[in-house]
């Protein structure tokens, strides 16, 4: 039995390797997300264990927000004399080094880095990492020095200037040094970094002089980091982060690994789907080949082979053909993840100080994974075909027709219980539990869909074909399409899924963004708004609320002078700042919450806001007002105290002197803007807003005041449509990734059309023969073949968008958008790629068709 | 049909003229058509006959253009194939030739009178409905025209080939052993059909079989041995063919003994 298996595998070469190749596709992408994922992972744990080498202990302050920040709070001079006092410390030195030093390219625009900090340091000379590669250290305040990546990204050189954002507006230095890193690195994961001098570096990066970001301490001989990190923390207490140089190490790596995380999400995503459709490819391929040799294993079971043998012979085959494409799959997809690498490198200015790490427990589950795939695939055809009687396989051409009534009825349970959840949630039935309802309905659905395709291929192709075949090639074509609903539907089955996805997410975005233009202009009355790229963008996420720092990262800020000249500009009425931080607040539900600042008599009137008790004036220094949903939350009224704890400052009290109906622009509590400039995580405000006076000329005024803030290219003056847009930018990007995500799936969807389509042709080899020998051209071949195809996948696209526009529909009304706006174009255009992958899914079956050998395929020859 | 009359008068509905054809190359090369000139007359029924290995599908696929020849030149009434693009041949094909197969050979998705009329609707033709209606009823198959293949018998399928070849009125039906999947009473329908086509319709129809029955129904008998022509029987009964094949058995036998032994 084996030798004839074996036999019969070479003689179907090309189907086989049809068959395999979905595998190949589906442990590709799993095992090029392990390595690449593993890969990157020990880059960076090596470049911050290299980076804390030389450090025993680290101190520094406790956040003084509870959210994931990175804003630690700088450290005074006294915590150094208190720790000069440890005994088993060595060394103890305090360090200048933080996020937020943005240097200007000579484009004129901020240089941009995707991830790393852009760091402002104090220059302690070439110790530690630090190695010079040209030039000297920063000796006056006006000079830095720079590391090698940003010189070469932003072309600097020794001898020439950088402009430099930092918590004090732009200002110009002179570059005296260009360093490297110990072990040759030009960037520290890609960051930049300028050195300035101590002074310098504390009052711009950390806000003011005599303080540090952290402290190193090395340990005296034969003292272990451990004891010496409990005996500094014995001397300063519980209000101090006191770390080993491997905790620091491993907490910075881990911050740094953040966004692999969601490069490890994408690609396991991504394998995951295309392993889920591997599934669907290799199932229909084996069906079709199984199919195909009915009669040679109905001949083999009329010779006596028992029906476990002919599983067996056909499993055989899965299996070899899945450790074979499996094997193929993890070796490209080890040569994938060589490419991600260096592309991730060439994108990100970082380089990884290690070669391709191949987690091999990883690679043998990738491995395991695909093959099993393949056999489970290959099981439900290899059962099905040692049912069918000997005889009956024998004739020719055994029964393609197999009832529909058991799978219509399987998919008809999950498709009603679907439909009644999405039901529920949209007329809400289901109360606080629509979300969970909406989520089960459109998987559900989705199943059922799946299983009715089928059955409503049988009624819906024939109407999708007449649209298509208007000759008779093109009917033959279609008649081939309606002639295996089955097999249409399995064929189908991605495209379906995908498309629902994406025309899911076009709905929904498309909604999110009528709903976050409409909010935006009619919570917005300021005419003109001043902010940098992202501030805008976060007043208009979906979270609503004001924009917030809360990566602990320094948002793009400008000068609060700006607003006061901007207030004397001809036809401005009314031009105020708005401050933001991430605060921490205390009371019957502690917790961080969106902070502002600024002079509330003004933000009134811009932002349209609402006093509901007390006045919105200009407040004191202690006084805060804050809105009433912050409010009820923890259990306050006006008059009462407030503790509220800034990133920079810490708690401090505030007393309640009024309340606000809580706008999208606007939410949590408001402060005085000198507080703000002490206490908020940036001094300088990240919103200017302007409104004109009756008649003024907008036009005119914007380029006013667009001329204030012309030497900060982190700023920009929109009016309320571009800030509509910019507002809805941060959803385009989501959108487009996702889209990218779904367009790699539509090529393997793509794939699978193809497939089927050439088991199809070789299947129906005869046919074809016979069409050629009563005359159909090779042309009418290739038009039956594409008609064929394009019917199939513009059926598998027209239900695939249907159900996700229904379900995306339905999201919008459960999430209660303002509007449902169908992006008519959008849908068009996913059609159109339907149809391509239609079209690309018939070459090379059509080209097939069209030279079959006439006599060999009638079998007379 | 008065233009096939004025055809009779001019003679020739195909024509193989020198044709020679070999299979493979060197050592292993089998010359299956030998010089081979044969005339097909139009408004006849032509059978060809001959030992297994003889040529007689070979010579049939020449004429239908299905096939191509080593040397020497083969016609379709006035049209020389011989030449001819693939595009071309396709279309003679579909307009000036008809096919009846052994294995029925019709599409499984297409409905009986979908399949008959499939050559002309590939042409975008409209079948004459008198003429549809006449074949339709001279094949006796009024009553399962919109049954699909699968539900006809096998002397109902092939009858609905005969149809298939007939309608578009080619210069020539060809048939290659039309009877071997049949048992004898459907094998008799499809013979007595192709004889009122030849008779009634002066349909012109070449005949591949290696049975001396289906042979007889035929108005001559060319006997092929190893790619050439040997005999001919005009009118023939069961018995002349029967004995004819006999002694081109043991021609052939005679040919290679050794071979055999």
């Amino acid at each position: 039995m084996l030798r004839a298996t074996l036999k019969g595998l070479l003689a179907r070469k090309l189907r086989l390797a049809l068959a395999g190749l979905a595998v190949v596709l589906g442990v590709t992408a799993v095992s090029a997300a392990m390595v690449t994922t593993e890969t990157i992972g020990n880059g960076f744990d090596a470049i911050f264990a290299t980076a804390a080498s030389d450090v025993d202990v680290s101190v520094s302050a406790r956040p003084n927000v509870d959210e994931s920040t990175t804003f630690a709070p700088p450290l005074p001079a006294s915590v150094l004399e208190e720790l000069d006092a440890v005994r088993d410390a060595e060394s103890v030195t305090g360090v200048v080094s933080a996020d937020g030093a943005r240097p200007i390219g000579p484009d004129g625009k901020v240089i941009s880095v995707q991830g790393p900090p852009r760091l402002g340091v104090a220059w302690a000379g070439e110790t530690g990492m630090t190695r010079l590669r040209e030039g000297r250290g920063p000796r006056a305040a006006n000079e830095v020095a720079i590391n090698a990546g940003l010189a070469e990204q932003g072309g600097f050189g020794v001898g020439g200037t950088i402009d430099v954002l930092t918590l004090r507006p732009r200002q110009t230095f002179q570059v005296v040094g260009i360093y490297g890193y110990r072990n040759g690195l030009d960037t520290m994961g890609g960051g930049t970094e300028v050195a300035f001098t101590e002074p310098v570096a504390q009052q711009l990066i950390l806000g003011r002089t005599g303080v540090y970001s952290s402290v190193t301490m090395t340990a005296a001989d034969g003292v272990s980091p451990e004891k010496l990190r409990d005996q500094v923390a014995d001397v300063l207490g519980s209000s101090y982060l006191v770390r080993t140089g491997d905790e620091l190490a491993e907490q910075t790596a881990s911050e740094g690994q953040a966004f692999l995380e969601t490069v490890r999400m994408v690609l396991l995503a991504f394998s995951g789907l295309s392993l889920l459709i591997g599934i669907f490819l290799i199932l229909n391929t084996f069906s079709i080949l199984v199919a195909q040799r009915t009669s040679e294993l109905a001949l083999v079971a009329a010779l006596g082979a028992r029906r476990r043998q002919i599983v067996g012979s056909v499993l055989v085959e899965a299996a070899l053909v899945g450790v074979l494409a499996s094997a193929v799959g993890v070796g490209a997809g080890i040569a994938v993840s060589t490419l991600l690498k260096s592309f991730m490198e060439s994108q990100s200015g970082a380089q990884l100080p290690v070669g391709l790490t191949v987690p091999m427990p990883d690679l043998v589950l990738a491995f395991v994974v695909g093959v099993l795939v393949t056999l489970v695939a290959a099981l439900v055809p290899a059962v099905r075909a040692s049912r069918v009687p000997p005889v009956a396989a024998m004739r020719e051409a055994a029964a393609e027709q197999r009832s529909l009534t058991g799978i219509t009825v399987a998919g008809a349970v999950p498709a009603a219980l679907g439909t009644a959840g999405l039901v529920a949630a949209v007329t809400g039935i289901a109360g606080d539990f629509r979300w969970l309802a909406l989520g089960g309905g459109v998987v559900l659905a989705l199943l059922g869909l799946a299983l009715l395709t089928p059955v409503a291929s049988r009624y819906l192709l024939p109407a999708v074909g007449r649209l298509l075949s208007w000759s008779t090639p093109g009917k033959l074509g279609r008649r081939n399409a309606e002639r295996n609903p089955r097999r249409t539907a399995i064929t189908v089955a991605t495209l379906v899924v995908t498309l629902g996805l994406v025309g899911g997410v076009g709905v929904v975005a498309e909604s999110l963004r009528g709903d976050v233009s409409s909010v935006v202009a009619s919570d917005l009355t300021a005419d003109l708004v001043i902010s940098g790229d992202g501030v805008s963008a976060r007043a208009g996420g979906q979270s609503g609320g004001p924009p917030t720092a809360a990566d602990g990262r320094i948002m793009p800020t400008f000068a609060p002078e700006v607003v006061e000249r901007a207030r004397e500009v001809p036809g401005v009425a009314v031009a105020t700042a708005q401050y933001v931080d991430t605060v921490q607040l205390d009371g019957r539900a502690p917790g961080p919450s969106p902070g502002n600042a600024g002079d509330l008599s003004r933000l009134e009137s811009v932002l349209g806001l609402e006093a509901v008790d007390g006045t919105l004036r200009t407040l004191a220094r202690d006084e805060v007002v804050v809105d009433t949903e912050t409010l009820a939350d923890q259990g306050l009224a006006v008059g009462d105290r407030i503790r509220v704890s800034t990133q920079r400052a810490g708690w401090q009290e505030y007393r309640v002197v009024g309340s606000y109906e809580p706008n999208f622009l606007l939410r949590g509590p408001v402060l005085a803007p000198e507080v703000a400039a002490e206490r908020f995580v940036s001094p300088l405000p990240a919103l200017g807003y302007v409104e004109l006076e009756p008649g003024a000329d907008a036009a005119a005024v914007k380029s006013s005041v667009s001329e204030l803030v012309a030497d900060n290219p982190e700023v920009t003056v929109a009016d309320q449509t571009q800030l509509a847009s910019d507002a809805s930018s941060r959803l385009d990007i989501a959108e487009i990734m996702l889209y990218v995500l779904l367009g790699l799936s539509v090529v393997i969807g793509i794939l699978g059309v193809v497939n089927t389509m050439a088991l199809s042709i070789l299947e129906r080899t005869r046919e074809l023969g016979l069409l050629r020998a009563i005359g159909m051209r090779r042309s009418h071949m290739v038009h039956m073949v594409v008609a064929e195809s394009l019917v199939m996948s513009v059926f598998g696209g027209l239900v695939g968008l249907a159900f996700g526009t229904l379900a995306g529909a339905a999201f919008v009304s459960v999430a209660g958008l303002a509007v449902l706006a169908v992006p008519w174009a959008s849908l068009a255009l996913f059609l159109g790629l339907a149809i391509l992958a239609g079209l690309v899914a018939a070459l090379a079956p059509s080209t097939r068709a069209a030279r079959v050998n006439i006599l060999a395929a009638i079998g007379d020859r | 049909m008065t233009t096939v009359s004025q055809h009779t008068i001019t003679g020739l509905a195909a024509r193989a003229d020198g044709v020679t054809k070999t299979f493979g190359t060197g050592a292993t090369a089998v010359t299956a058509l030998n010089d081979l000139t044969v005339n097909v007359q139009r408004g006849q029924f032509t059978a060809i006959m001959g030992p297994s290995g003889s040529g007689k599908s070979t010579l049939m696929h020449c004429l239908a253009g299905l096939d191509t020849v080593d040397s020497g030149e083969v016609w379709i009434g006035e049209t020389r194939l011989t030449g001819l693009g693939d595009k071309a041949l396709a279309d003679v094909r579909r307009n000036r030739v008809g096919f009846i197969f052994q294995q029925f050979n019709l599409l499984p998705t297409l409905s009986a009178e979908e399949n008959i009329t499939l050559p002309l609707a590939i042409a975008s033709r409209r079948p004459d409905a008198r003429w549809f209606d006449t074949v339709v009823e001279a094949v006796g198959l009024a009553d399962r025209l919109t049954h699909r293949p699968s539900e006809l018998s096998g002397g109902q399928q092939q009858r609905v080939a005969c149809a298939r070849a007939l309608l578009p009125k080619p210069d020539v039906i060809f048939a290659d052993e039309p009877t071997g999947n049949l048992d004898s009473r459907s094998g008799g329908d499809i013979l007595r059909f192709l004889r009122r086509s030849v008779e009634e319709f002066n349909q012109t129809i070449v005949m591949v079989t290696h049975d001396p029955n289906a042979a007889a129904f035929a108005d001559r008998v060319v006997f092929l041995l190893d790619g050439r022509l040997v005999h001919e029987l005009r009118d023939p009964d069961a018995d002349d063919v029967l004995d004819t094949m006999k002694a081109l058995d043991a021609l052939g036998q005679d040919a290679e003994p050794r071979a055999r032994a």
